[in-house]
């Protein structure tokens, strides 16, 4: 009896600390929907307050006529899209190598691909940058991409080989004793098995393009190649900032995260432990 | 000429392309930087000046200030990091604790969130005057003037410091929670059979046994907090004491000051490399465990 008592009290204060700690996540959201439904006079008003008095979707409106957001979107997806694309066409396939073959610096390469999703950005944002100048490729969005693939490539690499090295050795070697070729195999038996490990692997490399701040910050100059990380922090740099539309931008940006997030939550999760290492 | 194995000669149109991508756009721009570093020419390739920008990095008064602002950056979110998210993956749970999911992916959600958005929210949060943070605080009595969050060396690093651990401690608590759903059921039952209590068990059964994991979160937490350029970047300019050398790095790129960068940025590629190394070191042992 003492000691169910015991229990449900520190039941209770769990769920208190709990509760405490998802409002202390969800704090920020709550704030950007706050703030971005405001009207201007409302958002430096004292005290602060948390339900805007004369919502208005005004902010929003402004975001998406009159501010670069919409393009910057565009710019985000072609050059996530294409950073993606590339990484697992050539990441893919070098993973597959990885995972099946015996070769010579087998081992070194594949800790070579683990160990480039740690280098530090602002490292290799120097000698990027001017090697894009000297191909004119920079404000371009095929530079940014390319550049992105430097997170994609060994990202895509690294969780693949770990796909590929789950499917046993055994169901590729029946099928060649039956005289199915090499690309036979594994266009129509290896790929169909870990389809949703590659589009996971995908989701996760075009996320990782998406909020790329620290190239993307050297490697864009105007709106031609802007994408929507430095988009944001364009609104929040002026001498004047407009709160109310930086956080209706904010909310824009993040949504299409949380959608995708609650889409593959499970394979998202799955993707950290097979050491997907870029935050 | 070497010869090559079957397997060799298979592997090679797999590996040909990816690999010279790969040359390309990382081995080469290491190489580039490195060059770079003992140049004294701004666009490479120029005159060798040997360790010159190192010795001019080494004098250099910012220098040692970075390396303490990374030392406190990266020891502050580490250890809360990590005590906050075992705390969370350990309370979670808990056997009689209902609706696990629920808490873990509510919390989660702070690691998903875009960083640029992060910051921006946190830097909208954190204003002096008009911020909602000193506003609460000041409603809940905890302080009665406004605290200059962001704008002073006494709470910029703090700040910064507070926003990472919000969206790292719900990593380090995902992770964690993997470690525990793994440990054997019944060493929990027959230590209480012998009657230990829920920190003994916690201090030799849990922790022991979710050493490995524990230090794989911590380097990977650590590596993130030297590598981070944009939180800082966005939400005070590397100002009031919180230039990490990954802002020093950027610094001296934007003013073009190329080799002194350069040299810096050798030295934070030399950081993150030694724990990035140990990092590799663990992985590989639990890849030939498998």
């Amino acid at each position: 009896m003492k000691r169910n008592t015991k229990t449900i009290i520190l039941d209770i204060l769990t769920y208190i600390f709990l509760a405490t700690v998802v409002v202390l996540v969800l704090m920020p959201l709550l704030w950007i929907i706050s703030t971005s439904l405001k009207p201007a006079i409302e958002i430096f008003q004292k005290p602060p307050h948390w339900i805007p008095h004369n919502p208005t979707v005004s902010n929003y409106v402004g975001v998406i006529t009159a501010s670069e957001i919409p393009r910057a979107f565009l710019n985000s997806f072609l050059v996530g899209a294409l950073a993606t694309f590339l990484a697992l066409a050539l990441g893919g396939s070098a993973g597959y190598a990885f995972a099946r073959f015996k070769f010579r610096g087998n081992k070194f390469l594949s800790l070579f691909m683990l160990i480039s999703q740690m280098l530090p950005l602002t490292v290799l944002m120097i000698p990027m940058y001017y090697m894009e100048n000297k191909m004119s490729l920079v404000d371009t969005r095929f530079g940014l991409a390319l550049a992105h693939l430097v997170i994609c490539m060994p990202l895509v690499t690294w969780m693949s080989r770990g796909y590929f090295k789950g499917i046993p050795k055994e169901i590729e070697e029946s099928a060649m004793v039956d005289g199915a070729t090499q690309m036979q195999i594994i266009g129509r038996i290896i790929l169909p098995l870990i389809k949703p490990s590659i589009a996971a692997t995908g989701i996760y490399a075009f996320v990782s393009s998406w909020n790329e701040f620290a190239l993307a910050n050297v490697l864009t100059r105007s709106i031609q190649s802007r994408t929507v990380p430095i988009a944001l922090n364009e609104f929040s740099t002026f001498f004047k900032v407009d709160w109310g539309q930086t956080m209706a931008a904010a909310a824009i940006i993040t949504v299409p995260i949380i959608v995708v997030f609650l889409l593959i939550q499970k394979q998202f999760v799955a993707g950290l432990s097979a050491g997907a290492v870029k935050g | 000429m070497m010869k090559l194995t079957k397997d060799e000669k298979r592997a090679i149109p797999f590996l040909l392309p990816g690999l010279i991508v790969t040359a390309i756009l990382i081995v080469y721009p290491l190489f580039y930087i490195v060059t770079m570093s003992f140049s004294d020419n701004s666009f490479g390739g120029g005159g060798f000046a040997g360790i010159k920008n190192y010795v001019s990095l080494f004098h250099n008064p910012q220098f040692p200030k970075a390396i303490r602002s990374t030392l406190w950056w990266t020891f502050g979110t580490v250890v809360l990091s990590y005590a906050i998210g075992t705390l969370l993956a350990l309370l979670i749970n808990r056997k009689s604790i209902k609706l696990k999911g629920f808490w873990r992916g509510m919390i989660f959600i702070a690691w998903i969130i875009p960083g640029v958005v992060k910051a921006t929210t946190w830097k909208w949060m954190f204003q002096t005057d008009g911020g909602i943070i000193n506003y609460m605080l000041q409603s809940l009595g905890v302080i009665s003037k406004n605290i200059p969050w962001l704008t002073s060396s006494k709470f910029a690093l703090l700040s910064v410091i507070i926003v990472q651990v919000w969206s790292c401690a719900p990593y380090v608590m995902l992770m964690m929670t993997a470690g525990l759903q793994q440990l054997p059921a019944d060493l929990y039952e027959s230590a209480e059979l012998d009657g230990a209590t829920w920190y003994e068990k916690l201090l030799h059964i849990t922790f022991p046994l979710l050493k490995d994991i524990s230090f794989i979160c911590i380097l990977m937490v650590l590596v993130w907090a030297i590598n981070e350029f944009s939180l800082i970047f966005i939400m005070t300019q590397g100002g009031h004491d919180t230039t990490t050398l990954a802002m020093l790095v950027y610094n001296q790129f934007k003013v073009l000051n190329i080799n002194l960068a350069s040299a810096s940025a050798i030295m934070q590629l030399l950081i993150t490399m030694i724990f990035a190394g140990i990092y590799v070191r663990c992985v590989v042992k639990e890849d030939e465990e498998e």
